[in-house]
């Protein structure tokens, strides 16, 4: 299978995932983009349903704080909206994802992120409180095993990391990891295959 | 389909899809499976692994930030409105300025020449806001429809 060029991410790089028809995700995505174009708000606000999950994800898994990664969940779908007519040739999930990656790069970079007061209660920055129930343990719970998860992750070596990330909570597709980190499909497979198995591994030791 | 073609699908879009429960399994996987124990439990292993990673790493984000996302919508379609209309007039008054120079820089032009410039620039204008101003190469059109048609209708007097 051919190659697509570097950067782009159009026809060629489709190889046999999907096939081109009504289904073809890819043509699918490009209608999306192109009814927010028009002015469709329903058509953004499906885009919003269901790429902000994996945004707001990626977000979380580079270790971002809750209040941090809705600022940058935020920024980079109204980055998107504004950029929208730009968007072409690959999966809206890649391009997001792309967006997101240089975002999370800038809030790291950027001087006065660190230490930010929490405030005091009653202040608005000051976190909720959460109202207690029967499943606040079973949440705490399931909180606390993606945290476990969130932390074998990142002890994974790079770029086995970045890639599982990427196809895992960024649902970007093999072949736009593989142009995006300038390696053969294969290659991208096996870090996938080989951080999978490193990690049940290490939950069933830990279970 | 071999175990190790099976093993390489296991990571395409088709079969994420189905991994996930989205989408049926691919016929050619599902054939090789019915027939490949060893296959049929790596599949297994594979929802298994997808479902749980999906499961615990997706996290929806909170609802007043999805309402802020819709509620950003009207504003920027609004923006964007004014914007095309902002960058039309823009260039229509450059393609009309620049246009009135040559004209000016030509021999002595008439009243014909000039209604003939009007024209020109207007329908060249009317065709870049028909479509929408979305290329700015459109704009020099109007400037170029302008001269033509002052042109045409210099030719048109002289014959």
């Amino acid at each position: 299978m051919a190659r697509a060029r570097q950067g782009g991410c159009g026809e060629a790089g489709r190889g046999r995932q999907v096939g081109a028809g009504p289904l073809d995700p890819w043509a699918q995505d490009a209608a999306l983009a192109r009814r927010c174009l028009a002015g469709d708000e329903i058509a953004w606000r499906e885009l919003v349903d269901r790429h902000s999950p994996h945004v707001y994800s990626l977000c979380l898994a580079a270790e971002l704080t809750s209040s941090e990664a809705e600022d940058v969940c935020q920024e980079v779908l109204l980055s998107a909206l504004r950029s929208l007519r730009g968007y072409r040739g690959c999966r809206l999930s890649t391009w997001l994802y792309r967006i997101t990656r240089r975002r999370i790069a800038d809030h790291f970079r950027a001087p006065g992120r660190r230490d930010v007061a929490l405030g005091l209660p009653g202040d608005p920055t000051f976190p909720e409180a959460r109202p207690a129930g029967p499943d606040v343990s079973a949440e705490a719970a399931r909180a606390s095993e993606c945290d476990r998860l969130r932390r074998e992750i990142a002890g994974l070596a790079e770029p086995g990391r970045s890639i599982l990330l990427a196809y895992y909570v960024g649902d970007v597709p093999v072949r736009e990891i593989a142009l995006d980190w300038g390696m053969p499909e294969n290659t991208v497979k096996s870090h996938l295959r080989r951080g999978r198995m490193v990690l049940r591994a290490r939950l069933e030791e830990e279970a | 389909m071999t175990c190790a073609e099976l093993e390489d699908r296991l990571f395409d879009e088709d079969c994420r899809a189905a991994l996930l429960g989205t989408a049926v399994v691919p016929a050619d996987v599902a054939e090789h499976a019915a027939r490949c124990p060893a296959c049929a439990e790596q599949w297994a292993e594979a929802v298994a692994d997808t479902r749980l990673l999906r499961g615990r790493l997706l996290v929806a984000p909170p609802p007043g930030l999805l309402r802020g996302l819709y509620r950003a919508f009207r504003p920027w379609r609004g923006a964007r409105t004014l914007r095309v209309d902002a960058e039309t007039l823009s260039w229509g008054i450059a393609g009309g300025a620049l246009g009135a120079a040559l004209a000016g820089a030509a021999l002595a032009p008439g009243p014909r020449e000039w209604a003939g410039f009007c024209v020109g620039a207007s329908l060249a204008l009317a065709l870049v806001a028909l479509r929408g101003a979305r290329r700015a190469w459109l704009a020099p059109w109007g400037v170029l429809c302008g001269e033509v048609s002052r042109r045409i209708a210099r030719l048109v007097r002289v014959v």
